[in-house]
């Protein structure tokens, strides 16, 4: 979406009819509003909230300009309206609601006027758009307009665009950004694709008639007691992910505060604990990079360990019983005694001599006989040794390779112990003093308590593994059985197809994800580091938070805006990038950025940075800022700007301003 | 079985399933009904001769 047009028509203080026309050119893709404080900045924003979507965000609901209000008379109908004009998809739109207020009474109390309205405003929405001969106007029908503007641009993503100065610091804190972000990058279509086909999938095995197999039955059984199971784990999962959170946020927090500590010995211990937990978490993942290593190693020869001992104590004991009895004579291979009778029967050879016994053949053909199996075991214990030989090669190092990972795992773990018992230590000198001792008792219990609650979830998320490997073998129990009934061929081919649609969203759901979390982490960190003077570098969790990769110490609302303007910069350059779209799939979009206010809690060094950065990320910059904050950023944002206007209150005859009437010059 | 999958029927099956998911981002429909206009859709794709 690209915007061309905002009309208002005595909306709120902008008295009368208000145009303002929004730059579209690449190059100067930003327009700027600047005002002085309540002069009507942040009711622009709401215009647009209210427009597109009948977001009515005032204290005081009455949307009509007050001034009009105020000269109406009993029985008098007055209206107002907001109208937006924009691009999408190479069609331009044009969206208008309007509120027709009806005066229900009019009086004096003293010297108070008092002029009341119907309480619901006879509402009308219309939008409409250009035909491609650039004169047709084609109105969409009014049950559409919702759905039609939430396919533009969905509602429950508007925060993002749309936002104040105090809102913004809030944005990169949201407890879950995840449905944001699916939504931005049009990742939530595939991935309610596969929730759906997922039931699907299950419907059909459903269909399966099992009836007369025991085995098939059991299957079905049990798939059905291991889904509903999962769903027990998924829930029980969730609520352990949160009480981890929940105690890792307070240790977190009691850390923030044992920071600002005043006393050198408390700062110095603090400082030398947080370096020991940044050991202690590369340790931890040191462990368990040793512990998959040491079961990789295993996984390639799992026999030798097991069968190595047992194979190489019957070899030697050959080579003994060889050296007691002598070499065991040579005997034609797959050859046994059967088919020697047979010949000694037939009375003659292969090669056509007779076989008559007392003859030399006869006796020549019995003496091989005698070497043969099953009497004689030379020819089986040959073939054994070749085999067991066979399986010894290439073993020589599988113990060491193991023995050495299982000695590095330990040492790890020594020096996960040392550096614990360090931490420890540690706290004892905070301790010391008497305010930190409280604070610090705090932030133990809280790390006890997040030990004790990720042990739940580990183990939680163990059971739920072990649930889903259940389901799987079920599912394919049952899919085998299907493939070779005659009666459920039909079933058995719409679950391959739905099986086969589903692993492949599956598989791009998770590609897409994974691209989209590693380029928001880079864009972030890219644009944090180029808007933020100090060093920091951010990480994106597993629920698109934005965190510092450092020890957290406490934020202030100018920090939090810069992270949050970093984080929406990131997304909508994302978006504007289409950096998922394929042949057949276009998940990218436009968006513009409208902002109110955007740098009232941000110093002017950062207000420079940002500044820098906006115009390059969006397709469209749309900001009301206050004069004394243009200054700062005019600077870079000024070569950028194609439309500017400047929202004054009117005058009265002497010099007043009013505060109920408003113009954009 | 796998080999008797006709791909030009699962490319279909994909796309339509694209389609009608992006479609319901606006139209909000609930999962049943979701579910099985998509169970619908792959019985009559897949049976189509």
């Amino acid at each position: 979406m690209i915007l061309n047009k905002l009309e208002m028509y005595n909306f709120r203080q902008y008295i009368g009819h208000q145009s303002i026309e929004f730059s579209s050119d690449s190059e100067k893709n930003v327009t700027v509003l600047i005002g002085v404080n309540t002069s009507g900045k942040t009711t622009i924003v709401r215009a647009f909230e209210w427009c597109f979507y009948g977001k009515n965000a005032f204290d005081d609901t009455v949307l009509l300009n007050s001034e009009v209000r105020n000269n109406m008379n009993r029985g008098d109908v007055q209206e107002t309206w907001v109208s937006i004009t924009f691009v999408h998809d190479e069609k331009v739109y044009t969206i208008k609601r309007s509120f027709k207020y009806v005066c229900s009474e009019r009086y004096s109390e003293g010297d108070k006027l008092i002029v009341n309205l119907n309480k619901k405003p006879e509402e009308n929405l219309s939008l409409e758009y250009l035909q491609s001969d650039g004169q047709t106007k084609t109105p969409i029908d009014r049950a559409n307009i919702t759905e039609s503007m939430d396919r533009v641009l969905p509602k429950d993503l508007s925060d993002y665009f749309f936002f104040g100065g105090e809102r913004i610091s809030s944005i990169a804190d949201r407890t879950d950004l995840s449905k944001a972000v699916r939504g931005l990058m049009r990742l939530d279509v595939l991935e309610n694709a596969s929730n759906h086909l997922k039931t699907v999938v299950k419907g059909f095995e459903g269909d399966i008639d099992t009836t007369g197999d025991s085995n098939a039955q059991r299957a079905k059984d049990g798939l059905e007691t291991y889904t509903k199971r999962k769903a027990e784990y998924e829930q029980e999962l969730a609520n352990y992910d949160k009480q981890v959170q929940y105690w890792l946020g307070k240790e977190k927090e009691y850390d923030a505060q044992l920071a600002k500590s005043n006393i050198e010995q408390v700062k110095k211990a603090k400082q030398d604990r947080d370096r020991a937990q940044k050991a202690l978490e590369a340790e931890v993942q040191r462990l368990s990079q040793v512990k998959a290593e040491m079961v990789r190693a295993f996984n390639t020869r799992p026999y030798a360990f097991f069968g190595l001992p047992a194979i190489k104590a019957s070899l030697e004991m050959l080579e003994v019983a060889k050296e007691k009895a002598g070499e065991v004579k040579e005997s034609v291979p797959a050859m046994e005694q059967d088919a020697v009778d047979y010949l000694i029967n037939r009375g003659y050879c292969i090669c056509g001599t007779r076989l008559d016994p007392g003859t030399i053949p006869y006796m020549k053909v019995m003496e091989e006989r005698r070497v043969l199996p099953p009497e004689h075991v030379g020819d089986a214990v040959r073939q054994y040794k070749d085999k067991a030989e066979g399986y010894l090669a290439g073993t020589e190092d599988f113990k060491d390779k193991i023995e050495d990972k299982y000695k590095e795992y330990r040492a790890t773990k020594r020096r996960i112990v040392q550096i614990q018992n360090e931490i420890e230590e540690q706290s004892k000198f905070i301790i010391d003093d008497t305010d930190a001792k409280e604070i610090e008792n705090k932030r133990r219990d809280a790390h006890t308590k997040y030990i004790e609650a990720k042990s739940d979830y580990d183990g939680c998320s163990r059971k739920l593994g072990e649930c889903e490997s259940n389901i799987k073998n079920c599912e394919s129990a049952i899919a085998k059985y299907a493939k070779n009934s005659a009666k459920n061929q039909r079933t058995a081919l719409l679950i391959t197809y739905s099986q086969k649609v589903y692993e492949w969203l599956l598989e791009t759901y998770r590609g897409k994800e994974e691209i989209v979390r590693d380029e928001l982490q880079r864009r972030v960190n890219d644009n944090f580091a180029k808007m933020y003077h100090g060093e920091r570098s951010i990480v994106i969790d597993d629920k698109y938070r934005v965190r510092y990769s450092d020890i957290i110490t406490e934020e202030s609302d100018g920090l939090k805006a810069v992270k949050s303007f970093a984080f929406i910069a990131s997304l909508v350059s994302m978006a504007k990038d289409k950096i998922l779209d394929e042949d057949d799939m276009k998940l990218g979009q436009f968006y513009p950025l409208v902002m109110d206010a955007p740098f009232s809690n941000v110093d002017e060094i950062h207000i420079d940075n940002i500044c820098r950065i906006l115009p390059n990320t969006a397709n469209q910059v749309v900001m009301a800022v206050m004069q004394k904050d243009w200054e700062y950023a005019s600077v870079n944002l000024d070569k950028y700007v194609g439309k500017s206007y400047r929202i004054e209150k009117d005058r009265d005859a002497n010099g007043k301003e009013i505060e109920t009437a408003t113009h954009i010059m | 079985m796998d080999q008797n999958l006709d791909e030009k029927k699962l490319d279909k099956i994909k796309l339509r399933i694209l389609e009608m998911e992006t479609d319901n981002i606006v139209k909000k429909e609930s999962n049943p009904a979701m579910e099985d206009k998509i169970r619908k859709m792959i019985i009559s794709e897949v049976e189509k001769r």
